[in-house]
């Protein structure tokens, strides 16, 4: 029997014509966002384990008055400068703003105070291509939290109660700053809080746009140093009259 | 009959601002327009602040008018805060700018080296001078 080939062009799977292919987010560019401010003692470390994990980095230096900004370009990264501190939410929206206007599919956004893994960074993509989401949540209370306060966990319990009465979002996890998103996903934030007030203004634009999102296990490592940088019981307070004061200003 | 026309005229521009807010923020422009129209009620009607306040468990209506002016005042503190607030959300977006901009300038002007030696854009300074 001769043997026969088959062209090529047949040798595809057929997609009928009124069958809608369904929409995979390319995820073949992913910009990780790393907002910063006087992170100079960490910021080399960080960016280096972003980069040797394959990813692209830009640092959004948040009007640092040490080397951050040169250490971050010297470790590899593109570094995009605040002239003044605008806050954390702000330095985020930067990188949201500035990623996919340089060609990114997937933001990740990512700590500069070295407690998040890059290794989790490929966990996040894979949620959302596995779920086919917009958003791909980091949440340290499916993944692990080590060395967590014990005051720092039950004021993340509160606060997830709150965005999930306030969200209707069903999350694990809130104020966690390892989140991945597609462009599509990215063009629908526009944060207006400077402040640590973001995180949930985030989950909030989140459940506006009705876009699908997944939460992801993910490692968080606390420190000394970032426990000294991270938010206090008084920061909770602040975070509430900010997003109040935010609705009021709508 | 002085004094409720002198204390009118004040009254009517707070109303006036009051109005003008309801486009930039609408609870707190209607508050203000609404505690404020009480005021002017209370000026001109006294026995009227009268009635509410004991209503109200206030013991006499200049309690209540002097409860309504500190709501007045609160209000427009707020009102206040929330501008400098749309002040800041506009500093914000004009530095995001210049940092986009000022990297985005840096990649355009960069030598054969790969780096730049564009360090300012319109007299801000993109990176530290080290």
């Amino acid at each position: 029997m001769a043997a026969t080939t088959v062209p090529a062009h047949v040798a595809r799977p057929l997609v009928p014509v009124f069958e809608t292919p369904a929409i995979q987010p390319s995820l073949d560019r992913v910009v990780v966002a790393v907002p910063a401010l006087n992170e100079a003692p960490y910021i080399s470390r960080v960016v280096a384990d972003v980069i040797h994990a394959g990813f692209e980095c830009v640092v959004i230096d948040d009007g640092s008055t040490d080397e951050t900004s040169a250490i971050a370009r010297r470790a590899g990264a593109s570094v995009v400068r605040h002239s003044i501190t605008l806050g954390q939410g702000g330095a985020l929206q930067t990188g949201i703003d500035w990623a996919p206007a340089r060609g990114a599919d997937v933001i990740v956004t990512f700590d500069a105070d070295g407690q998040h893994r890059a290794a989790d960074i490929a966990a996040l993509l894979q949620g959302l291509r596995s779920q086919d989401a917009d958003f791909a949540l980091g949440s340290r209370f499916l993944g692990a939290a080590v060395n967590m306060p014990r005051l720092r966990r039950f004021l993340l319990r509160g606060a997830i109660w709150f965005t999930r009465f306030e969200t209707g979002m069903n999350v694990t996890d809130t104020h966690n700053g390892l989140r991945a998103m597609t462009r599509r996903g990215a063009m629908t934030l526009a944060l207006r809080q400077n402040g640590m007030a973001h995180a949930s203004e985030i989950l909030h634009e989140i459940a506006r746009s009705q876009l699908t999102w997944v939460e992801v296990p993910v490692t968080i490592d606390y420190s000394a140093e970032t426990l000294a940088k991270g938010q206090s019981g008084l920061d909770f307070v602040a975070i509430l009259v900010d997003l109040l004061m935010g609705r009021l200003a709508r | 009959m002085i004094g409720p026309l002198v204390l009118t005229i004040p009254m009517v521009a707070i109303l006036g601002y009051g109005i003008l807010e309801v486009k930039r923020s609408r609870p707190v422009g209607i508050a203000i327009s609404l505690l404020t129209i009480a005021a002017l009620a209370f000026l001109w009607f006294p026995e009227l602040a009268s009635t509410i306040a004991v209503a109200l468990g206030l013991s006499t209506g200049d309690d209540l008018v002097i409860v309504a002016w500190v709501g007045l005042v609160t209000l427009i503190t707020l009102n206040l805060h929330l501008r400098l607030r749309q002040q800041t959300e506009m500093v914000t977006r004009l530095t995001r700018q210049i940092a986009i901009a000022g990297r985005q300038a840096q990649q355009d002007l960069a030598g054969p080296d790969g780096i730049s030696r564009l360090n300012t854009v319109a007299g801000v300074e993109l990176l530290p001078r080290s």
